[in-house]
C-alpha cells in the first residue's frame, strides 16, 4: 500500500510542477487540480494495469486523453492548452516511473 | 493546434502502445519480489554438530543456529552438518572458497543434506499482500555423511501482519498461499479516493456554473 501512496504523491507533485510551468498563477488552485485529477486517474489506471490489462503505454494514453478533459474543466483553459499540459504531465510522470523502475 | 497534428501525435502514441514494455534484468512494473527465509526448528537437539549453509554463488559458508536465515535471491544453497571437533580442527575461516566447497562436498566426515534451498519464492503483483515466506526445516537424522532434513511447514507473512501456516505434503511441492482478501486501505485507494475526487470535481463545476 505504501508504494501506491508514494506513486500517488510523486505524481501529484510532478503534475503540479508541470501545471505551474504552463499556468503561472494561483498555485493553490493548480495544486488542488493536480490532487483531484490524479485521485481519479491514478487509482483507476493502476487498478486496470494490475488486474485487467497490464499495458503501460496504452493505459498512459488513456489517462492522457481523460486528463485533457479534466484539465480543461478544472482550470478553464482551451483544449489546445489542456492537450499540451496533459501530454507534458503524463510524459513527465511516465518518464519518472520508467527511470524509477529501472534504478530501484 | 491543427487537427492533423493532434492526429499525428495520437497515432504515434498508439504505435508506442502496441510495442512491448518488458525490460531485461528489471522487475516488471507492478511486480515485487517475495523472499524465502528458513529456520531449523530442532537444531538444539544436535549440540555436537555445527550446521553450515553453503551455496552458489554465495554464501561461501555461514554458520547456522536456531534463528531464521536468508540469502541472496538467486543463490541455491544446501545445509551441511560438521561434527564439532572436526569443525574446530579444519579451520574453515583459513580456507578459500574452492577449499571450502571441496571440504563440504567431499570430506567423508561432513553430513550433507538431501534438499536444496532457493533464495526467492518468486515475484507477485504489488497489490498482493504477500510479503515473505518462511520455511521451517526439521532434522530427522544424521548418519555418516547423510543429513536427513525435511521441510516441515511454510509460513506466509502478509503486509497486514497476518500469517498463514501450511504443512508440506510433498517435499518437492511448495504449498500454495491462500491470500487473505485485500485490506481496507486498498478499497480506500481504488474505490473511495476516485469517487471522492469525482464528487469534488462535479461540485466545483456545478458551483462555478451557478455563479
Amino acid at each position: 500500500m505504501y508504494n501506491l501512496l508514494f506513486y500517488w504523491i510523486i505524481t501529484v507533485i510532478i503534475e503540479f510542477l508541470v501545471l505551474c510551468l504552463f499556468i503561472k498563477k494561483e498555485p493553490s488552485k493548480l495544486f488542488l487540480a493536480s490532487i483531484l485529477i490524479n485521485s481519479v486517474t491514478l487509482p483507476l489506471a493502476t487498478f486496470i494495469y494490475l488486474f485487467f490489462y497490464p499495458n503501460f503505454v496504452l493505459i498512459e494514453v488513456a489517462v492522457f486523453l481523460v486528463e485533457i478533459f479534466l484539465v480543461r474543466l478544472l482550470l478553464e483553459v482551451e483544449y489546445k492548452e489542456s492537450f499540451l499540459i496533459s501530454l507534458a504531465a503524463n510524459l513527465a510522470t511516465a518518464l519518472f516511473g520508467l527511470i524509477f523502475s529501472i534504478i530501484w | 493546434m491543427r487537427l492533423y497534428n493532434v492526429g499525428r501525435i495520437l497515432f504515434l502514441l498508439l504505435i508506442l502502445a502496441s510495442l512491448g514494455t518488458s525490460w531485461a534484468d528489471v522487475i516488471e512494473p507492478g511486480e515485487k519480489n517475495v523472499p524465502f527465509t528458513y529456520q531449523i526448528i530442532n537444531i538444539q537437539d544436535y549440540p555436537d554438530y555445527v550446521f553450515i549453509l553453503h551455496g552458489t554463488p554465495n554464501p561461501s559458508y555461514e554458520l547456522l543456529n536456531s534463528s531464521e536465515f536468508s540469502f541472496y535471491k538467486l543463490s541455491v544453497c544446501s545445509i551441511y552438518a560438521v561434527p564439532d571437533e572436526v569443525f574446530k580442527s579444519v579451520k574453515l575461516d583459513e580456507m578459500n572458497d574452492t577449499q571450502i566447497d571441496e571440504f563440504l562436498n567431499n570430506d567423508s566426515r561432513v553430513a550433507r543434506s538431501n534438499i536444496s534451498l532457493d533464495g526467492l519464492y518468486g515475484t507477485v503483483n504489488v497489490a498482493n499482500p504477500l510479503e515473505s515466506a518462511l520455511i521451517q526445516l526439521k532434522i530427522n537424522s544424521i548418519q555418516g555423511d547423510n543429513l536427513d532434513i525435511q521441510k516441515e511447514k511454510i509460513i506466509y507473512y502478509y503486509n497486514n501482519g497476518q500469517k498463514v501456516e501450511k504443512p508440506f505434503q510433498s517435499q518437492n511441492q511448495i504449498p500454495e498461499p491462500t491470500a487473505p482478501g485485500p485490506s481496507w486501505d486498498y478499497y480506500v485507494y481504488f474505490i473511495v479516493l476516485p469517487i471522492l475526487a469525482l464528487a469534488a470535481i462535479f461540485y466545483i463545476i456545478m458551483r462555478r456554473r451557478s455563479n
